[in-house]
């Protein structure tokens, strides 16, 4: 049973780790770049979606492309250590192959979301994923109206794409809002968790859609706090984590009722979630 | 289609007649129990037909680990050197009707969304299936509660039913019918297929009676107080789902040594604690509770309302395989009480 390496679902295509970006004390961005010329100009994908990355020697995980499909001929993806593989990716070295399966899953429906205020809240590492939309719609910014961003992490140093923070709070229409949950010398920004912010910002929820991404207890309660806000489960979207390995709906593990997060998902909304069990 | 006989003194010199083109496999003795192996020697064939074998048709079309391709590593270079290997087309004797329409379930799954599972289907278009009917059933069999496929076989090409001393052999499909054109068989009389029939209806009034599982599955109630009770017995070794036949959950990993390393898959179950443990902690199914709902709900409501299909073919396999006599039959019956 041969199969060639166009059908069989499973073997990556190689890229090339263009660039290292040291984004905090655990966590690194990756650029990567297919080996494949035509594939480099060819690759495309849509915010929000994601990849299965191969560290060859050690394994394979599952990242979220953080780039924006806007800007083309290569990929990003950020990755936190928390296990072998992610611990693999903080020792490799720029030039080092890589395996890539992508693009996987569903994404932001941004179409939907043109002409809306966009309202993104972010915590830690889970601004990975939001970057993607957020600099898609900020590279089509005439699509959208209003742009906030919330972004909290545990200290200054936590914050992820700082480089980029000067380019967000200086788009047109675009305010960055940055909290930490304790206090520093030097911070100027909000002190807090990113909840407890949210309701001291108080945004409108008309026309609004709202993002968010983070750590399950910070969007446990930035959910009760949107609702608090009048925001109705139609206009807020999050994308899920899952413990995946095939990322094509075959290995059985990312399901959630009858769902699976790597084909369904990762990207829901709210009111798509309320009709799924609570196992996730 | 067309039926015709064999006789049963005829069946080793048939399959040798079918082994010049391609693999045998059928089941044989294999210690205590009964598993299919590829047949090398026709001249004391010793096909095991009356017991159940241990195991289905998974491995058959998804092995317990199978390579999905091959690298070579230089530091931190790497370069693919294979995928998956030809291998010869096979004939599968002996099926049971239950592990045939498991298969109906695991090309959904494997169909389920692009890019398809290329490895099993590469398989499945290989494989030719010959099946028999049973006539003596495991005391744990409910296939007849789950679907009609004992008396109407679905994706077999030729069927089987013992009627004495020869087979009533029905082809399914245009492999089937050549199949029965071989020498060995002989056309069949009306006696022959009344025999059959009656064969079938003896074995069929013997075990449970049609349930809609699908419709009932709809409403199963997620805090049933069951599920604790599973969990308290369950011991977590996963033997139910690694002999379903229907079961296809698998873990990908890695292999590597020096300059050279393969990624690989390997069958996982749903009933181990890491299956769905993430890297930073969190798990969705942190303890037995969830995991024994998962594979009950996963089977009876989850796969009818993504695949309009029955994750269960009531091979009770995992019933019989239970150190603790976790029935399923049992679960799911009280389930539909409960709601």
């Amino acid at each position: 049973m041969s199969t060639s390496k166009s059908d069989n679902p499973y073997v990556p295509e190689l890229a090339v780790i263009e660039k290292i970006i040291t984004e905090t004390s655990d966590t690194k961005t990756f650029r990567a770049v297919f080996q494949n010329e035509a594939l480099r100009e060819s690759f495309t994908y849509e915010p929000g979606q994601f990849q299965e990355v191969s560290v060859f020697g050690v394994g394979e995980a599952t990242f979220c492309l953080t780039s924006t499909p806007t800007r083309k001929g290569y990929i990003e993806f950020a990755v936190k250590k928390v296990g072998t593989v992610t611990s693999a990716l903080q020792d490799i070295d720029e030039g080092a192959t890589v395996g890539i399966r992508a693009p996987l899953g569903n994404w932001f429906p941004y179409n939907d979301f043109k002409g809306k205020d966009l309202l993104f809240i972010g915590g830690g590492i889970g601004m990975a994923p939001m970057r993607s939309l957020l600099n898609f719609c900020l590279d089509n910014r005439a699509d959208y109206g209003k742009i906030d961003i919330i972004y909290g992490a545990r200290s200054s140093g936590d914050l992820s794409f700082q480089y980029e923070f000067d380019d967000w709070s200086k788009s047109p229409n675009t305010n960055l809002y940055l909290t930490i949950d304790k206090p520093e010398d030097g911070w100027t920004k909000n002190v807090g968790f990113v909840p407890a912010y949210l309701m001291d910002l108080k945004p409108s929820p008309e026309n609004t859609i709202a993002i968010t991404c983070g750590p399950p207890i910070m969007i446990k309660f930035v959910l009760q706090n949107l609702r608090e806000l009048g925001f109705t489960d139609e206009q807020i979207w999050t994308t899920l984590e899952m413990k995946m390995k095939c990322g094509i709906g075959k290995c059985g593990r990312c399901n959630i009722g009858h769902k699976y997060v790597c084909i369904d998902g990762p990207v829901f909304s709210n009111a798509q979630l309320a009709e799924l069990p609570p196992e996730y | 289609m067309e039926a015709k006989v064999i006789a049963k003194s005829d069946i080793g010199a048939w399959m040798k007649g079918l082994a010049d083109k391609c693999d045998v496999i059928a089941p044989v003795k294999d210690g205590d129990v009964s598993a299919f192996k590829k047949i090398e020697d026709f001249g004391t064939l010793s096909i095991d037909l009356p017991t159940p074998t241990v195991k289905g048709l998974r491995e058959q079309f998804t092995p317990e680990t199978e390579t999905l391709f091959e690298y070579k590593l230089t530091g931190q270079q790497a370069e693919l050197t294979s995928d998956t290997a030809a291998q010869k087309d096979r004939l599968i004797f002996g099926v049971r009707a239950c592990d045939a329409a498991a298969l109906k379930y695991t090309d959904a799954v494997n169909a389920n969304c692009e890019p398809k599972d290329a490895l099993y289907f590469a398989k499945r278009k290989q494989t030719t299936l010959v099946g028999v009917c049973c006539t003596t059933p495991a005391w744990s069999c409910f296939c007849t509660e789950i679907g009609d496929f004992l008396a109407n076989p679905i994706m077999m090409d030729l069927y089987l039913t013992d009627i004495g001393d020869k087979y009533y052999a029905e082809a399914l499909t245009p492999k089937g019918e050549t199949l029965i054109g071989a020498s060995q068989f002989q056309a069949a009389t009306d006696a022959d297929k009344q025999a059959a029939e009656s064969a079938k209806q003896k074995v069929i009034a013997a075990l449970p009676s049609p349930i809609d599982h699908a419709e009932k599955g709809k409403d199963f109630d997620w805090d049933d107080p069951m599920f604790t009770k599973l969990a308290e017995k369950c011991l977590a070794c996963g033997a139910c789902t690694f002999l379903c036949p229907t079961c296809h959950c698998f873990d990908i990993q890695e292999c590597a040594q020096g300059s050279k390393g393969s990624r690989y898959r390997c069958w996982d179950t749903c009933q181990f604690e890491k299956f769905t443990l993430m890297g930073h902690g969190h798990n969705p199914r942190p303890s037995k509770n969830e995991r024994t709902r998962q594979r009950v709900f996963h089977k009876f409501k989850y796969s009818p309302e993504r695949y309009g299909i029955l994750g269960c073919v009531g091979c009770g396999r995992c019933i019989t395989a239970c150190p603790v006599n976790i029935d399923i039959q049992r679960v799911v019956h009280k389930l539909e009480a409960d709601k």
